[in-house]
């Protein structure tokens, strides 16, 4: 490359600056230098690799590039320790053996890393952008000599956009630097256009792209019937066999799909073992009761069971606080509707409550009993609730209608059968036990043994206060 | 290719404050060492020596991908992982290759922040090094999660599968967190510091190929003053940002262990073991990959015995520094008074295991001790040959870390010893294979030395040795 040869410099093509080059480091700083005194300010230098000093030469400001990663890597920063707070200790809290859902050490890696992460790709992205990088197309690059530029030569460009530039005198003022030699710069009169198809290719890649996002977001904001669809099903679909159907022999020698539990397993929460509370029977006297029976029937055969049950009840009835009145002769309660009944023996039934009788019992008692028993038995416990007469007026002949519950069979059963029966009904009553927990079921028993009362309720029951304002009515 | 210049042996290695030995050797100008290094990616063929290699690598890499289709397909039993020892070579290889990932970008970063020029010449070969090895590290925790299509639960995304996050209580998570954030400013790292030499290649090349190629990659570089003063500072921040990010992501690597409670992980002083030894097998691995490489490819004059020499002091310490690890977890061990702990060394040393960890104190502790000689630390082949002793050690530092504490579980009545599977074998194999295949292919098409440092490093020196005179 001579001296002072500018080829193709015609009226249409324009300079865009001038280009001269230097075969050392030092050569371009001093160039530079010259340049920046002359007044010129919009230079640049091209070099294979940074050359110390170079800024102060030029006059280059530092770069802001720190602010940027300084923010990023901040934001990058917060994220993390946000991001982890939301995560485990807001949205869906972990309990990992008992540590705090959040403690800030626990933060630490996450935050740190991606506030290295954030600070880092902010850098070089920053770096990027500032530079106007990527910038393929380059006029510079239509000048063979200037490929050398990035292996060992040094060029300084004054640019014509410079204020100062002025072609003449600026080739003079960068011939006097002693370069290897000065060329013009032109802008690119015959961009190679770019291919025909590459328009409409990104258009339409770039509409594609969006149609995983549209289907996401479509199906975000509507229903479906159909179930999920299943990239990999893992264990969504096991091959059990429904719990009543049969499972093949070589399963299970029963052929039972389910198994039954472990004899003397008991579910959680479901341990009843106070029999007094549960089953409204009490275990000593059961026992005792069936001891007896048994030496009586080896011994003598002349009490049956049933007798003695009963004498059981009497004995237990008297002790107990809301006694029935006075038990009545065994024979008595054959005649009520039980006889059928009879014949089996009675367990030994608790006459007294297994839980404690209080005022707040009874009230749910009365709610209980209105809800669930009124509609047969009535509000008074007479027999006469409303699906009874209705059934009645039907005069199907089918029904049988409810017992009162004033009648002797029922106010002298101990408090213990009445709960069995309120739990697993009687005859042609259904049992309850399914509805109601065990405490509304002893609440309803209260509650029937206050009705009963009240039939046969003398003035010693009222409180003596209360008793002036009865006699008024 | 190196034949071409004529080169004069000279001795690098000395030490004199007053007078700085050479980084750059054999009179080499701006021109020749940009000939010297881009001839390389820039021959039509590569050698037979390449071919070969290439061959054998890239057969072990397919064998490492069938393999992991045969562990997908069939279940993680294919393995040896088996109760009680459920982190088997799968973790061991793991925090093998993390652990040689350690020192490209500290050879980058922190060199660079000590600015330690000598760097210049090894440091892309190293990043790239440790790329290609944090890739093969992640393969490992990726497949032995056993269900690889749900890998992707790792991430914190508001799923409406799990309807959950995370749990970022666990180091298992931070390992994931820092060992992608590692890889991504790594390769970033890497990738900017090469775009001025891409920029080179792609004025030198002739095919069109290489000229799209290499353009694009180059993204229109100049070598503009205005873009060299912001690159660099761009370069600056990225290895200031780098260099704690170094030491986190080993220190976060042994969580994994220390934050569990199993007697010979809870230790406190795995983190600076854990990165001591790190950057042990990183340095290694350099020497390793370099010593061949700059007699293959004639690159002495730019990686000269110096580097090495450094380099080598690099192993000295931190073999050194690992050695004294060691002997301290021993005496915790014993001082702690916990019996627990107490039985986990001593079964180390003396139980079924003392094989591997007799191999590891040989390999890590005793044979650096050479390069206390400095006839070793110049002698390139001496130097492979200790390489190749440390980066057995290091794997079996891993495999006596993982291996041993878990075999001796709390309950003697499920103690085993564990043994690997052909499967497992095949896999760390072929995870070399991997890591050479990536490697050779990047000596194949990119610039492995960092043409545009060096350059700059050499017009430091010629500056100073020119105008002495003015500088004092
Ligand atoms: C569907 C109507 C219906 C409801 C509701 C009903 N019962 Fe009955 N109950 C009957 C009938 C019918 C009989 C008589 C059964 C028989 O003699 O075959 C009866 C009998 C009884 C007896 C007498 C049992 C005996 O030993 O003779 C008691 C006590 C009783 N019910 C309590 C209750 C209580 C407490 C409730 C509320 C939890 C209730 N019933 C709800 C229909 C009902």
């Amino acid at each position: 490359m001579t001296q002072a040869q500018d080829p193709q410099i015609t009226p249409q093509t324009k300079v865009i600056g001038l280009l001269a080059e230097f075969d050392s480091p030092d050569a371009l700083l001093a160039a530079a230098e010259r340049v920046r005194g002359a007044g010129y300010l919009k230079t640049d230098a091209f070099s294979p690799f940074p050359i110390h000093g170079m800024d102060e030469a030029m006059g280059i400001r530092p770069t802001g590039l720190p602010w940027l990663a300084l923010l990023v890597g901040m934001f990058g920063g917060l994220a993390g320790l946000f991001g982890e707070l939301w995560a485990n200790s807001i949205d869906y809290p972990i309990m990992v053996s008992g540590k705090p859902f959040f403690s800030l050490p626990a933060t630490i890696p996450v935050s740190f890393e991606l506030t290295i992460l954030g600070a880092g790709v902010a850098t070089f992205l920053g770096m990027l952008v500032l530079n106007g990088l990527p910038r393929l197309a380059n006029p510079l690059f239509r000048k063979p000599g200037f490929l050398r530029a990035t292996t060992d030569r040094f060029f300084l460009m004054i640019e014509a956009t410079d204020p100062k530039f002025d072609l003449a005198p600026t080739r003079s003022l960068l011939e006097s630097l002693q370069p290897l030699g000065v060329e013009a710069c032109e802008a690119d009169t015959s961009p190679s256009p770019m291919p025909k198809f590459v328009l409409p290719v990104l258009v339409l890649m770039g509409c594609m792209a969006l149609i995983p996002p549209a289907l996401i977001a479509r199906a975000r904001v509507t229903k479906s019937e159909k179930p999920r669809f299943d990239t990999f099903p893992d264990m969504d679909y096991t091959p059990g066999y429904k719990a009543q159907a049969p499972a093949p022999t070589n399963l299970f020698a029963d052929r039972r799909a389910s198994r039954p539990p472990v004899p003397g397993t008991v579910p959680r929460g479901s341990l009843q073992d106070d029999d007094r509370l549960y089953r409204g029977i009490d275990p000593d006297q059961q026992t005792a009761m069936r001891l007896s029976s048994q030496t009586g029937t080896m011994l003598t055969s002349t009490s049956g069971p049933a007798e003695e049950a009963a004498e059981e009840e009497e004995i237990a009835e008297e002790d107990a606080p809301d006694a029935a009145p006075d038990p009545t002769d065994p024979e008595d309660t054959a005649d009520a509707p039980m006889a059928a009944e009879d014949d089996e023996p009675q367990p030994a039934w608790v006459t007294s409550f297994p839980l404690p009788v209080t005022r707040e019992l009874m009230v749910r008692g009365r709610q209980r009993y209105d809800i669930y028993c009124s509609a047969c038995h009535g509000l008074g416990g007479d027999g006469s609730g409303l699906v009874s007469r209705r059934a009645l007026e039907l005069e199907q002949g089918t029904w049988i209608p409810p017992l009162s519950l004033h009648v002797d069979s029922v106010l002298e059963q101990p408090v213990g059968q009445l709960y069995h029966t309120v739990t697993h009904g009687v005859r042609s009553m259904p049992g309850y036990g399914d509805q109601l927990i065990v405490e509304d079921r002893w609440a309803i028993v209260l509650y029937i043994r206050a009705l009963q009362r009240s039939r046969n309720a003398s003035p010693a029951d009222v409180p003596s206060d209360l008793l002036e304002t009865l006699r008024d009515l | 290719m190196a034949g071409t210049l004529t080169t004069t042996v000279v001795d690098n290695t000395f030490e004199d404050p007053g007078n700085r030995a050479p980084l750059v050797l054999g009179g080499q100008d701006y021109a020749s060492l940009t000939d010297t290094i881009c001839k390389i990616p820039e021959r039509q063929w590569p050698s037979m020596a390449w071919f070969i290699c290439f061959g054998i690598s890239s057969s072990l890499t397919i064998m490492l991908f069938g393999l992991i289709g045969h562990l997908i397909f069939t279940g993680v039993g294919v393995w040896g992982n088996n109760h009680p020892v459920f982190w088997g070579w799968p973790i061991v290889n793991f925090v093998f290759w993390v652990g040689i990932g350690h020192a490209g970008t500290l050879i980058s970063a922190i060199l660079c922040v000590f600015r330690q020029q000598w760097r210049t010449s090894i440091n892309r070969f190293a990043e790239a090094m440790t790329i290609f090895a944090v890739v093969c590290a992640g393969i490992f925790p990726g497949i032995h999660v056993g269900r690889v299509w749900a890998a992707y639960w790792l991430a914190p995304y508001p799923s409406t599968h799990l309807a959950m996050w995370p749990n970022f209580l666990s180091p298992l998570l931070w390992d994931v967190v820092a060992v992608s954030t590692y890889a991504t400013i790594s390769a970033l790292f890497w990738y900017m510091g090469m775009i001025p030499d891409l920029a080179t290649l792609r004025d030198r090349a002739k095919e069109r190929w290489r000229q799209v190629v290499y353009g694009v990659l180059a993204l229109g570089w100049t070598g503009s003053a205005r873009h060299w003063s912001r690159y660099e500072r761009a370069y600056i921040l990225l290895a200031a940002l780098a260099t704690p990010l170094v030491l986190s992501v080993h220190s976060v690597v042994s969580f994994d262990f220390a934050g569990s409670q199993l007697p010979g992980w809870h230790t406190t002083i795995f983190p600076p073991y854990f990165v001591a030894g790190a950057v042990f097998s990183g340095f290694s691995m350099v020497i390793t990959l370099l010593v061949p490489s700059r007699e293959l490819f004639g690159l002495k004059d730019v990686i000269t015995v110096r580097h090495l020499d450094n380099i080598t002091k690099f192993i000295l310490a931190t073999g050194t520094m690992v050695g004294y690890a060691y002997l301290i977890e021993f005496f915790i061990a014993w001082y702690g008074g916990n019996p627990y702990e107490r039985f986990a060394f001593i079964n180390r040393a003396f139980g079924p295991y003392a094989w591997a960890y007799w191999t590891m104190i040989a390999c890590n502790v005793i044979t650096p001790q050479l390069f206390w000689f400095k006839k070793f630390r110049t002698t390139p082949w001496i130097m492979f040959v200790v390489s190749i002793f440390a980066n057995i050690g290091m794997w079996f530092e891993r495999f006596v870390i993982v291996i041993t504490s878990l075999s001796r579980d709390f309950l003697p009545s499920s103690w085993a010893y564990f043994t690997p599977t052909w499967v497992d074998i095949g896999m760390f194999v072929g995870s070399f294979g991997l890591f050479f295949t990536l490697f050779l292919l990047f000596i194949r098409f990119m610039p492995m030395v960092a043409i545009a440092e060096v350059k700059a490093v050499m017009a430091h020196e010629r500056h100073k040795s020119g105008e002495s005179s003015h500088e004092s």
